[in-house]
């Protein structure tokens, strides 16, 4: 492994149309790492080498004939195997998800990514069904963090994680139901968004829960992540909750300024919580302080329900998650692993009356946000409470009953980035969540890119990556 | 409810069970009293005074 490789989408895009590099070389390079990195990350559940040397060669063809789809032509992507494509199995990382269930269409994001031109490497691996901490005893294999391969990359996007992080894709989809985007992003150090609810169509994805799913980007920066969620976005027919709303320049307002930006830190449960380990907590002041000198307003805000909003989170995505595999749960358990079946089954607890008080619940807290969000423009909190655990302490109990700094914005439908703020005495990136009003997804990348070139926590490199770099 | 005995737990959870005919292990019957208690605290704290006044956002209206 030889070739040199540019280090973010943006770069690669300047890289194919200056000619310092071909789609195909890209490609075939990438592949290669990524075919050498399944027996040490398994980031892959399937990689798609021959279609994705196939939409390589159409890309530089379409590049060098003058047809320039933008700013993800010729661009490695990876997708979460929950999502559907034509060319490769979809499993969401289960022997119980039915086999023809996969056998269909691209899902609408795919559609979206190979229309502006991106080459899919292959579906990453994830969480079983985008809850299970992963079972060995399932057969599949489970990714490991680049930082520290005997941590997880968190969950559940795992998969897109650790490949971005590991340079083995320069960007990939996740989804997101309480956190499954942001919280492999923070683990990893990379950068990733769970848009505002009913931006990208769910068209094509296995459901975790069906009112708090979300698709997004995951990528070194914010703003790569600006420049495929461009492609993501828009209106789609055939998901009943996709919002009919203008998509505006992902990037307006992108110019690396926060001054005049009002950053609102609602310090109650989401700060001042003394399960917050206290290298994550000092690196996200530092991140405010850094905003504020740069001209951004910092203040603190009220929001004083949010542990309430996080069980209702749960209640809401554990019932609708029920619904969903309450037969497979009957009649063929044993196929799932035992901590997703285990989670599932705590679906049987909540009572149509308890569903449905968590949705007034929801109710409330999207209004004491709306109320805190109309003087300020974003809310800043840590990403996760920690950096990434070790496999060797994972505790589903213990995890369960920790505070959860994420699942609020899925409560709120609220566009949440989360972007690398640090790292941890041990060597792991620490995350910093930028919270924003429904839609307003430029704002949130504005302050994100704005951090990222005050910073330069987004450029480092696990040693994996570094040495694939080198060899 | 977190004041509830271990044979409360118990009674209530197989009480749930029946009704849901989920074939279990004894793994996953036993997290399921550990969790149960927590989630009860949980559904608890869902329900207080201002939220009752509350429409439930079955339906996200974010545009």
């Amino acid at each position: 492994m030889t070739q040199d490789l540019p280090s973010s989408i943006t770069e690669a895009g300047a890289w194919l149309r200056s000619g310092r590099i071909t789609s195909v070389a890209l490609t075939e390079e990438l592949l290669a790492r990524s075919q050498a990195a399944q027996d040490t990350l398994a980031a892959f559940i399937t990689i798609t080498a021959d279609a994705a040397m196939a939409a390589a060669q159409r890309a530089d063809a379409e590049l060098a004939g003058g047809h320039d789809r933008g700013p993800l032509h010729g661009i490695p992507l990876g997708i979460k195997d929950i999502l559907a494509t034509a060319d490769a199995p979809t499993t969401a990382n289960s022997r119980v998800l039915d086999p023809a269930w996969g056998q269909r269409d691209d899902a609408c994001t795919v559609r979206k990514l190979r229309e502006a031109g991106a080459v899919l490497l292959g579906k990453t691996g994830l969480h079983e069904f985008a809850i299970g901490w992963p079972d060995p005893e399932t057969g599949f294999r489970i990714p490991k963090n680049p930082w520290d391969q005997a941590r997880t990359p968190g969950g559940s996007s795992s998969g897109t994680g650790a490949a971005v992080a590991a340079g083995l894709i320069l960007g990939g989809l996740g989804t997101d139901t309480g956190g499954s985007i942001r919280g492999p992003a923070a683990y990893c150090g990379i950068s990733g968004i769970k848009p505002t609810f009913g931006r990208v169509s769910k068209e094509g994805c296995v459901p975790l829960g069906y009112s708090l799913d979300n698709i997004g980007p995951m990528a070194w920066t914010a703003r790569d992540c600006a420049l495929m969620l461009q492609v993501l976005a828009g209106f789609d027919p055939h998901d009943p909750c996709s919002a009919s709303v203008a998509v505006p320049d992902m990037l307006a307002g992108v110019d690396g300024s926060v001054r005049g930006v009002r950053i609102g830190v609602p310090r109650e449960h989401f700060l001042d919580v003394p399960e917050l380990n206290a290298e994550v907590k000092q690196a996200v002041l530092v991140a405010l302080e850094q905003l504020a000198a740069a001209g951004a307003t910092v203040l603190d805000v009220e929001l004083p329900h949010g542990a309430i909003a996080q069980h209702a989170q749960r209640a809401i995505m554990l019932g609708e998650a029920y619904a969903y595999h309450e037969l497979d749960l009957q009649t063929r358990p044993e196929l799932y692993g035992k901590y997703t079946r285990q989670a599932f089954q705590q679906g049987a607890f909540y009572s149509a009356a308890d569903y449905v008080q968590a949705q007034r619940v929801r109710s409330f807290f999207n209004a004491e946000v709306a109320r805190v969000l109309a003087d300020v423009d974003v809310l800043v909190t840590p990403t996760a409470l920690s950096i990434a655990p070790t496999f060797a302490d994972y505790d589903p109990d213990a995890m369960r009953a920790l505070p959860s700094l994420m699942g609020q914005w899925n409560v709120t439908g609220l566009p949440a980035l989360s972007i690398s703020c640090g790292f941890a005495s041990a060597g792991l990136p620490i995350g910093l969540q930028i919270i924003g009003k429904a839609f307003q997804e430029p704002t949130v990348f504005k302050v994100g890119d704005a951090y990222q070139r005050l910073t330069d926590w987004h450029t480092r490199r696990p040693r994996v990556a570094q040495e694939a770099q080198r060899a | 409810m977190s004041g509830m005995t271990p044979d409360q737990i118990k009674q209530a959870v197989d009480a749930v069970l029946a009704a849901a005919r989920l074939p279990l292990t004894g793994e996953d019957y036993e997290r399921l009293l550990r969790n149960y208690p927590i989630v009860q605290d949980q559904l608890a704290a869902l329900r207080f005074p201002e939220a009752r006044a509350c429409e439930p956002a079955t339906i996200l209206h974010l545009a």
